[in-house]
């Protein structure tokens, strides 16, 4: 029942998890869109927390948000830039998936 | 505590004599005050009681203010909150939930603010992970915490310094949306080494009832086994699986995604009741603000009226002399 997958997907092999991956895919989304649109959505993408790792009871120095709000900019010609937009939709697929489930 | 004041100014004054006005400020305070005066004054001096009025009516002032500010804000986020709770609900009904799920690491993510004057919530939600942290701790077992807010963490370094793996600070400082909490929950699954996650938070049922709640969220790993030995998570394989993934896989996707709206769900319901509980106390203070003025209203008349009666006597009196 739970083989060995043979491939797993681009994206979980680059380290990615499933929501770094749909956050990325998201906000690629969030770029095509046309003003106003375009900087309505901008507002829900704002990133902004200091987290602080915690190590034998002591607080190490808090580091600003981790992931950069922004992906790369593109270039047109970006391998995982193509391999990205195609997935989105099948992202967006998915997530519609996940909500028909509901039983 | 006007009273006090009024006997702390007897004190300073007649030094001669402490016991007596002391005495009489606690025998009678209804029938007459005793004479309060700055050194060299004539008449009794009501300074004491404006000042404090006027400071009681500031804060009534500020604590109305806040109150207001409170209630706007809460009306925008309860309709997202009501909304965001739509992304976890297909979850529950298709993963169940799995609340006294019996692993080995257990990571309790507390969602508290980081501003204060907002009532208790903050301190039941570190109640219930105190409790969760001991009940699942254990011989084989660990629990560590993962904690969102400067009161929480506040909190739980008196106590439990070295169960801390991760604090995170400044969420609200743009309101919160989507992806922020999915950049939080990312940075989370990737540090910090868990087979169910607890997540702790006042759902908001009402402005006035805030119910602190707890959501399991299982690792994959942990959650192929719970679909081995059956229930709900077992009727999975009765769906079939389109695309070349692996059901092993759509775990995987499904558990990180619903993390993360849990996640996004758990921080904008404790928004909502930190600010429905700030409405609620900011009410109580202002409320006890008027109580405390009325009171002080009655004390500075009853001062004014006896500092004139007391001329009024001395003028009398020293006609009543030159008369006769």
């Amino acid at each position: 029942m739970s083989a060995t997958t043979a491939a797993v997907p681009f994206w979980r092999a680059a380290g990615m998890t499933y929501i770094g991956y749909s956050n990325i895919c998201a906000a690629l989304v969030r770029n095509c869109l046309k003003e106003p649109f375009k900087s309505e959505a901008a507002s829900r993408e704002k990133v902004h927390f200091s987290v602080a790792k915690w190590a034998d009871g002591k607080q190490e120095k808090p580091s600003e948000s981790p992931i950069l709000s922004d992906p790369p900019s593109p270039s047109p010609h970006s391998w995982l830039l193509s391999r990205c937009f195609r997935f989105a939709w099948l992202v967006l697929g998915f997530v519609r998936m996940g909500t028909d489930l509901r039983i | 505590m006007a009273m006090a004041v009024l006997r702390r100014e007897g004190r300073r004054v007649l030094l001669s004599s402490p016991s007596p006005a002391a005495a009489m400020a606690a025998r009678s305070p209804a029938v007459s005050q005793p004479e309060i005066a700055p050194l060299g004054a004539r008449s009794i001096s009501t300074q004491v009681v404006r000042n404090r009025m006027k400071s009681v009516k500031n804060i009534q002032k500020i604590t109305k203010a806040m109150k207001m500010v409170a209630a706007s804000k809460l009306r925008a986020v309860q309709i997202r909150t009501e909304n965001s709770r739509g992304l976890w609900q297909p979850f529950t009904a298709l993963l169940g939930d799995a609340p006294n799920v019996d692993v080995k690491k257990n990571v309790i993510v507390a969602i508290t603010s980081d501003k204060g004057l907002c009532g208790g919530i903050n301190s039941t939600s570190v109640k219930v992970s105190k409790a969760l942290h001991k009940l699942t701790s254990g011989p084989e077992k660990e629990s560590k915490y993962v904690i969102l807010g400067e009161k929480g963490k506040v909190q739980l370094i008196r106590d439990s310094k070295q169960s801390i793996e991760m604090t995170v600070s400044e969420l609200q400082k743009n309101p919160i949306n989507y992806t922020q909490i999915a950049v939080l929950a990312d940075d989370i699954l990737k540090n910090v080494k868990f087979d169910a996650l607890r997540v702790v938070f006042n759902k908001f049922e009402s402005v006035i009832s805030f119910k602190p709640t707890m959501t399991t969220i299982l690792s994959p790993e942990v959650m192929e086994k719970e679909s081995e030995s059956g229930g709900k998570v077992g009727d999975l394989d009765s769906y079939e699986i389109e695309g070349g993934e692996t059901k092993s896989e759509i775990l995987q996707n499904l558990t990180e995604f619903q993390f993360s709206c849990v996640l996004y769900n758990g921080a904008l319901e404790n928004a909502c009741s930190e600010l429905g509980a700030r409405m609620s106390a900011m009410d109580s203070s202002s409320r006890n603000a008027g109580d405390m003025l009325d009171r002080l209203t009655l004390t500075y008349n009853r001062t004014r009226q006896a500092s004139i009666t007391t001329e009024l006597i001395e003028i009398i009196s020293g006609a009543s002399a030159l008369e006769g």
